[in-house]
């Protein structure tokens, strides 16, 4: 290698050049984002079916996978193989890479050729697996040799633009070898992870299935999907109830978002403006503890409140008072039962939610409130100009933090819904629930494609949201 | 390097392409043949069990057993489960080892355990519904031939019911044919209809002018809440999602059934779509409407609850199982101080006879290596007219009866808590009451009732029941069941509230069901 400055020979290893002094910088190494892409096709590939319309294929079972190829771990294999492609991109050999995708799609073709064999029948025809692998393998293999960022790199610098990237002129290990330490720190989490996190990610498998508790998972590819979004014969009942699921997780949960959100915003307001700190204290415990209570205490405390039985007290109050002659049916209602749930949750989650605002309240300095007493500020616009917009990134914070919880809702509707509500109260939890547990044999493989499909929504909302927030506060949390 | 790697590369791509074009033609890979290599895993399996049956071998006793049930027998750390096992392990000569998951949560758990064949039980108790399932997939072990050939079957000691209830045993196998899967030592037992005598006379009947048909009822439940300001019935929920489902507000549903079933012809029907339906949602309707169905009947109450309010005298009629409860239903009325005399309403003419559920299923499993062995010295001694059944049906002598002085009696010792603490009640059985076992003692049955009104409400329930329908199952029902029991029960529930007729709910049901229903039915009667 050649010194750019003053042309002389620099030996291996060397760090600085011996005639001039100049400094060696490794060549930056890029990522390989076609190498990359080429892999994920082919796992995507490995989630389809191999061959399908099969005369031999029975009524429910229009497909026969990979998947479910009687040698599972060949399907385990195809997808290790896969992501060690991605692996050996992100760390950038994505040479090696190709050995692995390529394997891969051996692999997949000498397991094909199997399974033609054993369950192929005229009239036959191939799944989509297939196509796409072989386009995978081939982005994989050629994008290998693209170097897109590189390309990118110097079309910037030709424009004069700088790297953004700072690498220095240590690799991956020698970083890691450095702050080693760290590393040992967060391996035990790291193991946690994976094992608890990820690995249980391996039965997403399942959403691909048909499986009912007692049998082998039989692949049907995306059959589950095709129900769930009523594009079947008989998937008309299963569409509406899980559409009717699907736009009351989302309802139920933006709402009552946005409600805890604002009641938690101005309870801890008006908890700031109090003086008496023993008061303010008494009240701050006495909202927290409803935070503690089991769902179903809660529960069992509103039916006895809101029943529309003679337990109900605030019917039989109302009664007595003669406000009402009949009981208002607060638990039964479509029109009343979101209310309720939308109360109860106040009720039980709002004083918990103050603490993280009161305690950016309790951040803000005096002198800014001084500064605008003095400049004749009177309350409101102090709350108006100082108050909110310090709240403001707390706010978007806990937005963000809840909006990837919106999907999860579960024990709040179980223990209070009926099937009077059914219509404004099911959600995907409830639904799966029962999908899976209300009498006879399971089918965990539809269930398990519902809760793909909510964490997808999930997912998808948090990095919207995010990026909503990188361009109100010009960055975001995750 | 860079020419060595494309050359890599290139070998490989090659490799692939060769393997992937060597299957390109299906038709010439010898698929003429598909159904000798087409043997999936479940196929395999089931296979294997009918090769036992088919070549019966010596039974070999097995050393040791595991067992999953659910609370009906005595559980760990309550009423001395741990004397039970021993002796149950020392009068069988084997070991058992018992998965006993918590009774609320046993159908989930059961599902579950079903999933891993390697860690499931050889013996597991199942409710009605499972049973059916789980034997049309293969996942249990075909009995019928044990069951013909065993002692116990053969023993000239079966009880007159034993017949009827052994043909509800018999439920599709996976080949469709029908087949005993699983056993039960007793009947399923069922509920009848408790009347609060106080609430009666107040209303002005006696206990001969009970009402004896749907009008008469509806008058009396009208008096009922004239006299008291009540209203007098509840049940856990307008229907239960277990079979037989209609058995807690019998009176209301009378002859119609919520879902399938073989007709007189031998045809499964839908029930729900039937005509009966529309009138039974329409008694909902009627009972709801006017008061004399608790409101809280809407809001899901467990039976716990109903039970507590029938104690409280907020309710003043309330169907529940016949038997020992008749027993526990009085003692906890005395407990809360309200009068405890309660009548046995006699079945309306036009529910003709109360339902006696199908009894949770004793199956084994397709995992269990020696099936006949469990069955001969596990299934088969339950009912062995002696010490085993004594186990069964009663407990450990000395620690859940004592023989009384006659020497030809027993007498039930205190129940112990899961605390630990004795609690006042007696002992009066471990898996199945005297009034409902299959098979008699070869000797007297040592039975004494704890209350006559134990007998009592038997002698009705005998006299006035009749065996709930027998349960099918296929893939396609198990797809959509679910989906059909979420609008089954928003349609009762609506016309319930009134918010549309029977007639409504049925047309709307048939409209949004009618595929599936026929899928399903298509699948049962072909």
């Amino acid at each position: 290698m050649l010194c750019k400055t003053c042309n002389a020979e620099i030996p291996k290893k060397a760090t600085r050049c011996p005639e001039c002094g100049r400094a060696v910088v490794k060549p930056q190494k890029y990522l390989y984002p076609i190498a990359v892409t080429g892999a994920v096709i082919s796992f995507v590939g490995g989630l389809f079916p191999a061959i399908q319309n099969s005369d031999a294929m029975k009524k429910f079972n229009p497909a026969y996978g990979f998947m479910n190829y009687e040698q599972p771990m060949v399907w385990y294999l195809f997808m290790l193989l896969l992501v060690a492609s991605m692996l050996l991109c992100a760390f950038k050999f994505e040479k090696f890479s190709i050995i692995t995708t390529v394997t891969a799609a051996v692999v997949y073709g000498i397991t094909y050729n199997n399974i033609c064999m054993r369950h192929g029948a005229p009239g036959m025809q191939n799944g989509l697996a297939g196509p796409i692998i072989i386009t995978g393998t081939i982005v994989g293999v050629i994008g290998a040799f693209i170097n897109i960022n590189k390309f990118i790199a110097d079309r910037k610098k030709e424009k004069g633009e700088i790297e953004y990237q700072y690498t220095g002129n240590k690799t991956i290990w020698q970083r890691i070898y450095i702050y080693r330490g760290f590393y040992l720190m967060f391996l035990p989490v790291l193991i946690f992870v994976l094992i608890f996190n990820y690995l249980p990610m391996a039965g997403l498998r399942f959403a691909f299935t048909d499986y009912y508790s007692g049998k082998e998972p039989v692949y049907v590819g995306i059959k589950h999907f095709v129900d769930m979004f009523g594009l079947s014969t008989l998937s008309k009942l299963s569409h509406k109830n899980f559409l009717n699921a699907f736009t009351n997780t989302l309802s139920l949960s933006i709402i009552k978002l946005f409600l805890n959100t604002f009641m938690a915003v101005i309870i801890s307001l008006l908890l700031n403006e109090m003086v008496v700190l023993r008061f303010k204290k008494t009240v701050q415990t006495v909202i927290y503890l409803p935070h503690f209570m089991s769902w179903v205490v809660v529960a069992s405390i509103f039916k006895l409140i809101l029943s529309a039985s003679d337990s109900g007290m605030l019917n039989q109050m109302l009664m007595s008072m003669e406000l009402i002659d009949k009981p208002i049916e607060f638990l039964t209602s479509e029109n009343l039962w979101r209310g309720v749930y939308y109360v109860v949750n106040i009720w039980k989650d709002t004083g918990w939610g103050t603490i993280l605002f009161l305690a950016t309240l309790s951040g803000i300095s005096p002198e800014l409130y001084e500064a605008a007493q003095i400049d004749g500020a009177n309350r409101f616009n102090r709350l108006r100009y100082i108050t909110l917009p310090a709240l403001a990134n707390t706010i978007i914070t806990v937005f963000i933090l809840n909006l990837a919880k919106v999907m999860n809702l579960f024990e709040s509707v179980f223990v209070m819904y009926n099937p009077s509500v059914y219509e404004v109260s099911d959600v995907l939890q409830t639904y799966i629930y029962r999908q899976s547990f209300s009498g006879g044999t399971a089918n965990y493989g539809y269930t398990t494609a519902v809760g793909l499909f909510k964490s997808l929504v999930s997912c998808a909302l948090v990095l919207a949201c995010n990026r909503a927030s990188k361009k109100i506060r010009g960055r975001g949390i995750v | 390097m860079k020419k060595v790697n494309k050359l890599i590369a290139s070998l490989l791509v090659g490799s692939m392409v060769l393997s992937l074009a060597a299957c390109g033609n299906p038709e010439g890979t010898g698929n003429t043949d598909v159904a000798s290599s087409e043997v999936t895993s479940n196929e395999a399996s089931s296979e294997a069990v009918e090769s036992t049956e088919a070549t019966p071998a010596e039974v070999v006793k097995p050393e040791s057993i595991k067992v999953m049930w659910d609370g009906t027998v005595f559980k760990e750390g309550d009423n001395y489960a741990e004397e039970f096992y021993a002796a149950l392990d020392e009068a069988l000569g084997m070991k058992i080892e018992w998965v006993r998951p918590d009774h609320s949560s046993y159908a989930e758990q059961v599902g579950i355990a079903f999933n891993d064949a390697n860690t499931l039980a050889d013996v597991v108790i199942l409710p009605a519904n499972y049973y059916a399932s789980y034997a049309s997939q293969g996942n249990l072990w075909n009995m019928t031939d044990a069951w013909l050939n065993s002692e116990t079957a053969n023993s000239g000691r079966l009880t007159d019911a034993a017949a009827q209830v052994i043909e509800g045993w018999y439920v599709p196998g996976p080949d469709g044919q029908e087949g005993i899967y699983g056993m039960y030592p007793a009947r399923g037992n069922g509920c009848i209809t408790y009347v609060k005598a106080a609430w009666a006379t107040a209303a002005g009947y006696t206990e001969d002018t009970l009402p004896t048909t749907w009008a008469e009822y509806q008058d009396f439940l009208l008096a009922m809440k004239e006299a008291t300001g009540k209203a007098p019935v509840l049940a856990a929920g307008l229907v239960t999602q277990e079979a037989p489902y209609t058995n807690y507000l019998p009176e209301f549903y009378q002859d119609a059934y919520p879902e399938f079933y073989q007709n007189a012809d031998g045809q499964w029907v839908d029930g729900f779509s039937e005509q009966a339906m529309i009138d039974a949602l329409d008694r909902l309707a009627w009972g709801y409407s006017n008061g004399v169905l608790e409101a809280s009947i809407l809001e899901g109450p467990s039976t716990s609850d109903v039970r507590n309010k029938f104690y409280d005298d907020t309710t003043g009629i309330f169907t529940y199982w016949a038997g020992t409860w008749a027993y526990n239903i009085k003692s906890n009325l005395e407990k809360k101080d309200v009068d405890s005399e309660v009548w046995n309403l006699k079945p309306i003419a036009e529910l003709g006879t109360y339902i006696e559920r199908l009894s949770p299923m004793i199956a084994i499993t397709s995992s269990c290596e020696n099936p006949e062995g469990v069955f001969k010295y596990f299934i088969d001694t339950m009912l062995d007219g002696g010490e085993v059944q004594m186990l069964w049906q009663y407990g450990v002598e000395n620690v859940h009866y004592q023989w009384n002085e006659d020497g030809a009696t027993i007498t039930g010792l205190p129940t112990q808590s899961s605390a630990g603490s004795e609690k006042e009640s007696l002992t009066s059985k471990n898996l199945f009451e005297a009034n409902l076992k299959l098979a008699n003692f070869a000797e007297v049955d040592p039975y004494v009732p704890a209350d006559a009104v134990i007998d009592e409400s038997f002698e009705l329930f005998n006299a006035t029941s009749s065996q709930a329908v027998e349960i099918n199952s296929s893939e396609v029902y198990r797809s959509y069941s679910a989906d059909l029991w979420t609008i089954k029960n928003q349609l009762i529930a609506d016309v319930t509230q009134g918010k549309m007729t029977g007639a409504e709910a049925i047309a709307q049901y048939n409209e949004e069901c009618g595929d599936i229903v026929a899928a399903i039915l298509d699948s049962f009667n072909n």
